[in-house]
């Protein structure tokens, strides 16, 4: 589903280069739960980033399917994004003046899905994740827990093939956490691809593949 | 479209939960647009809407002039009967004449304002009466033109709009019937007109080259101006040719109807419009910089919605949406600040807006102002949008916000628009500094006379009643000794030719002994009939020689006062006292079967005449008693409060005889007001606009730079924990809003001075790169600027650095 080859980045320090990324090769099988792990700057958010397409200033070789990300115009890349994509952050990212039912409808809306269908895939997610109840209050009405249970829900509302997530519990004590990883197990199960960046041994035993980095390095899977 | 709706829905969700933004947004915005509504509605129905007369810009002026076209005189009647047989230029045309005409029976005797015009004047006009008919070529000849054609004012306030068309009314003591009401809009040439009559040319009474006939025109169709002019000057030529003593050096311009009517207010209007769009731009400027100064607030959306799958299309409509919201949200309580704005500028000063009632929000100015909010929303939504959505996602999704919003790019683009700010401010400010300059000079100007505590009444005698010019003469020595009996009065007198009271009268003379060459034109000079005490009455000093006594009558010996323009011309470094000159008027052959030789017996002060900006004319001043006219201005000097002798001054006419009004009674002091109204409007509204541009400008300065400190904090607590001291911080805040301010005041320096040559016709006395004025607006926007930065200073220079370090 995705392969990358001695992809790396960089930042320019004068003359000399900061290397955040070196020589990262790896692929990613359809229906993988993968766990990014590392220390702290060792590159995981940037390899999530990259693989997210959010970060286009790299270089190396990446293939998401049949498409050649390394050679795709940003505006294809985008499209590529939207289609097969969805993405879970730490602190949840709620836009805060959206009910819940709006922040689920936003990836739809802007994937030009017509207003009946969307209505129907959203109350359709809000069912599934059981958050019917939910569906007009704000953000700040919300605990983390659920707030993150919609960023979820938000992040698997438009079907992509694979979820990307940057530290999904880090901001939820430990039951919440474990709600989240179980939902995240369960939409592996159903055949959602998972890529997690985690600190915790626990939430990486839920996946079926953990990869290392270290300064930058992928040094062991 | 379904997209566009949800995102105007989120915009105003999101002004609904960030009242305080919004609050100051709309505030800004509406006040820049309201400015710009109220004088759009002014544009718009003075310059803008079209006449209401079918095809009027076909309808032009007719005006004397020299030989090449220059000049802008009366015509006389012969030339008007030249030019109208002998061009094929004019569909139609015709002469006309203000006068005034005494309305008597079923009431008060009231003075019309009154047209006298040939019969195709309502051809010229091209407006049919609402009821009846225009009066004929048959009417238009002496003895047949009782007939008058009533305004529609008139009509309903003077016979309550009753059936009156083919009814006799009274006018001058004679039966005139109404044969027509014009429409209420029909304001035909000039505003104010209540009648309209035939002129009834007698050819063979006039010489040639006695003007006082103005001619109106209409071209024929598919006639350009430049053709008409040619074949009038041609005319003029051949005119010439044919009597070289009488008609030397004649020639005649043509004047579009439009520019004649319209040429004095186009450019300050045009001008004060502009300053306008300068507020609006501020406005702009200040609500463009609130929006990029929510871009930490922002900035964390913005990505999350790119990471949700927006294009930067989606995220530009989105905060367009919400600015498009900020600006109709303007526009709305800018139309009422307009609507208020309106009333305020037709209530100061009527006098300066021919026709106030035109000036209103009409759905012209509302669509401007609904199409400008759009504009203003998305001028000023752009930047910020297209900068705020140049996102980087990966930033966003580590939550790195300070970074966006303090980033080099907007800190530049925030520092831009403060110098735009600056630079527009100084704009604004240099222009309305050089125009109260110019009024504080108008202001300065001594007319020549003392205007306090005089009123002025017009007294028009008609000549069906008061047919002897003796007779005339007495009636005015009547009224005189009656109101000079007043209490309160300190002197009163009479006068055919008041200064601004909307006309002058010029006579052409010969200094005895000094014959005139038959190559050039004889001495000309502003002419006055007065009666004794005249001067006194007026506050016109005497330099030389006595003023006319009651003694100066019909037997004595003709005598002449002059003023000191006309003896430095004539006479210079003489004594013209007891000199002769001849004025020869044909009234004068009339009365006296000759020209008199008028002994110089005076010499009084200059005076401005018609407006204070004019150079001084050559004056002369002959009695009265000498010179009988049906038609006087009665001027009283009080002692105090003027405008309650005008009641009595009416009483004193009427006892004299009860059929006849006065007109236009008024102080003279509001008459010398009224003639600079327009520079004091324009001064005073460009005063109040660069008022409002520099609190705009404040507000802005203010807010970037309290920005500014907000970002910096740490930096200033690292500062002050390495050792910098208080006032070093303050230096450092400061000098950078003043680094801003000096470019932007340098900026605006180069801009004032490109644009000055707009305003050199309107500047008196003052030069329109007036250094004073452009130094000092310099030095009062910087000062202001320095205010605006000192706050924010003054915050920095109090950050504690523990706490600054510890937010971190």
């Amino acid at each position: 589903m995705i392969r990358l080859e001695n992809v790396e980045k960089y930042y320019p320090q004068g003359l000399q280069k900061y290397y955040v990324l070196r020589r990262v090769s790896l692929e990613i099988k359809e229906g993988e739960f993968i766990s990014i792990m590392g220390p702290s700057g060792a590159g995981k958010s940037t390899l999530l980033h990259i693989l997210g397409m959010h970060d286009a200033g790299w270089e190396g070789e990446f293939y998401f399917g049949e498409h050649a990300i390394h050679k795709m115009k940003p505006k294809d890349r985008a499209d590529v994004r939207n289609r097969n994509i969805g993405f879970v952050f730490q602190s949840y990212h709620l836009l805060d003046h959206l009910t819940v039912y709006e922040n689920l409808e936003i990836p739809l809306s802007y994937r030009d899905i017509k207003k009946a269908e969307r209505e129907a895939i959203v109350a359709d997610v809000l069912d599934k994740f059981n958050i019917v109840g939910k569906k007009d209050l704000y953000p700040n009405q919300l605990s983390g827990g659920q707030q993150q249970l919609v960023g979820v829900a938000r992040a698997v509302i438009a079907s992509p093939r694979i979820i990307l997530a940057d530290e999904p519990t880090g901001n939820l004590h430990s039951s919440q956490g474990k709600e989240i990883m179980e939902l995240f197990k369960r939409l592996n199960n159903e055949g959602t691809t998972i890529v997690q960046v985690t600190h915790s041994e626990v939430n990486a035993t839920y996946g079926n593949r953990v990869i290392n980095l270290a300064d930058g390095w992928l040094v062991k899977e | 479209m379904e997209n566009v709706l949800r995102d105007l829905r989120y915009g105003c969700r999101m002004l609904w939960k960030n009242p305080g933004y919004t609050l100051i947004a709309v505030l800004t915005l509406a006040l820049g647009i309201g400015a710009n509504a109220a004088v759009f509605s002014v544009v718009n129905a003075l310059l803008l809407r079209p006449m209401p007369y079918p095809n009027f810009e076909r309808i032009a002026y007719v005006w004397g002039s020299d030989a090449g076209g220059k000049g802008h005189f009366s015509v006389s009647p012969h030339n008007f009967v030249d030019l109208r047989t002998r061009n094929q230029s004019f569909e139609s045309s015709a002469a006309f004449q203000y006068a005034s005409a005494a309305l008597t029976g079923g009431g008060n005797p009231e003075s019309l304002s009154c047209i006298n015009a040939s019969a195709d004047f309502g051809k010229v006009s091209g407006v049919q009466p609402l009821r009846g008919r225009w009066f004929t070529a048959e009417e238009d000849v002496p003895g047949k033109n009782r007939v008058v054609v009533l305004s529609y004012g008139l009509w309903q306030r003077r016979f309550a709009g009753k059936e009156i068309v083919g009814q006799d009314i009274q006018l001058n003591g004679e039966a005139h019937t109404v044969i027509g009401i014009m429409p209420q809009t029909f304001n035909f040439p000039t505003n104010g007109i209540e009648a309209w009559k035939p002129l009834a040319l007698d050819l063979s009474k006039y010489q040639r080259g006695t003007s006082f006939l103005q001619l109106m025109v209409r071209l024929k169709p598919g006639l350009s101006y430049e053709q008409a002019q040619a074949e009038i000057l041609s005319v003029a030529q051949q005119i010439t040719r044919e009597f070289p003593q009488q008609e030397r050096d004649l020639g005649f311009s043509l004047v579009s109807f439009r520019e004649e009517r319209l040429g004095d207010v186009e450019r300050p209007l045009w001008i004060l419009f502009g300053a306008v769009v300068l507020v609006l731009l501020i406005a702009c400027v200040n609500v463009a910089s609130l929006l990029l100064g929510r871009a930490t607030v922002r900035w964390k959306e913005i990505s999350v919605r790119a990471a949700l799958g927006a294009s930067r299309w989606n995220l530009i409509r989105l905060m367009l949406s919400e600015s498009l919201m900020l600006g109709l949200l303007g526009g709305i309580f800018g139309l009422l600040l307009a609507s208020f704005g309106v009333e305020w500028l037709t209530k100061i000063n009527p006098d300066t807006i021919s026709n106030p009632k035109d000036i209103s929000i009409d759905r012209i100015v509302v669509g401007f102002t609904m199409l400008m909010s759009v504009i203003t929303g998305i001028v000023f939504g752009a930047l910020p949008a297209w900068q705020l959505t140049k996102t980087n996602l990966s930033q966003a999704m580590r939550e790195s916000t300070r970074s966006a919003s303090g980033s080099a790019k907007l800190t530049l683009i925030r520092n831009g628009l403060v110098v735009l700010e600056i630079a527009a401010s100084l704009v604004l400010l240099v222009t309305a500094g050089l125009l109260l300059k110019s009024f504080w000079k108008l202001l300065e100007v001594n007319p020549g006379f003392r205007a306090e505590n005089v009123v002025k009444a017009d007294v028009s005698l008609p000549r069906a009643k008061y047919k002897d010019e003796w007779q005339q003469a007495d009636f005015f020595r009547r009224a005189l000794e009656s109101v000079r009996a007043m209490p309160g009065v300190e002197g009163a007198a009479v006068t055919t030719n008041l200064p601004f009271n909307n006309g002058r009268g010029a006579t052409s003379f010969n200094i005895d002994g000094r014959p005139t060459s038959p190559d050039s034109d004889p001495p000309n000079a502003d002419n006055h009939e007065i009666s004794s005490d005249y001067f006194k009455t007026m506050g016109i000093p005497i330099r030389a020689g006595r003023d006319f006594t009651d003694a100066d009558v019909r037997t004595s010996p003709g005598v002449v006062i002059i003023n000191e323009k006309l003896a430095q011309l004539y006479w210079p470094g003489e004594n013209p006292i007891g000199r002769h000159l001849t004025i020869g008027s044909p009234q004068e052959e009339k009365l006296y079967g000759k020209p008199v030789s008028r002994e110089i017996v005076g010499i009084i002060g200059n005076i401005k005449l018609l407006e204070l900006t004019a150079e001084f004319n050559p004056e002369v001043y002959v009695p009265a008693a000498q010179m009988p006219s049906s038609g006087m201005t009665l001027v009283v000097r009080g002692a105090s409060k003027p405008e309650n002798l005008t009641n009595a001054i009416r009483q004193v006419v009427a006892s004299i005889d009860p059929d006849q009004p006065i007109r236009r009674a008024l102080a003279l002091e509001t008459m010398v007001a009224r003639s600079i109204a327009p520079q004091r409007l324009i001064a005073m509204l460009l005063l109040v606009f660069a008022g409002l541009a520099i609190v705009l400008a404040v507000v802005g300065i203010y807010g970037v730079m309290n920005y500014v400190v907000t970002q910096r904090t740490q930096e200033i607590g690292i500062r002050l924990a390495l050792g910098a001291q208080r006032a070093d911080v303050l230096r450092m805040v400061i000098g950078q809003g003043m680094r801003l301010a000096g470019i932007g005041i340098g900026i605006g320096l180069i801009a004032s001075f490109a644009l000055s040559r707009l305003l050199t016709k309107l500047l008196f006395e003052v030069s329109s790169t007036d250094a004073v004025a452009y130094a000092g607006v310099s030095v009062l926007l910087a000062a202001v600027v320095l205010l605006a930065c000192l706050i924010p200073a003054r915050r920095a220079s109090k950050v504690d650095p523990m706490i600054a370090l510890r937010c971190e």
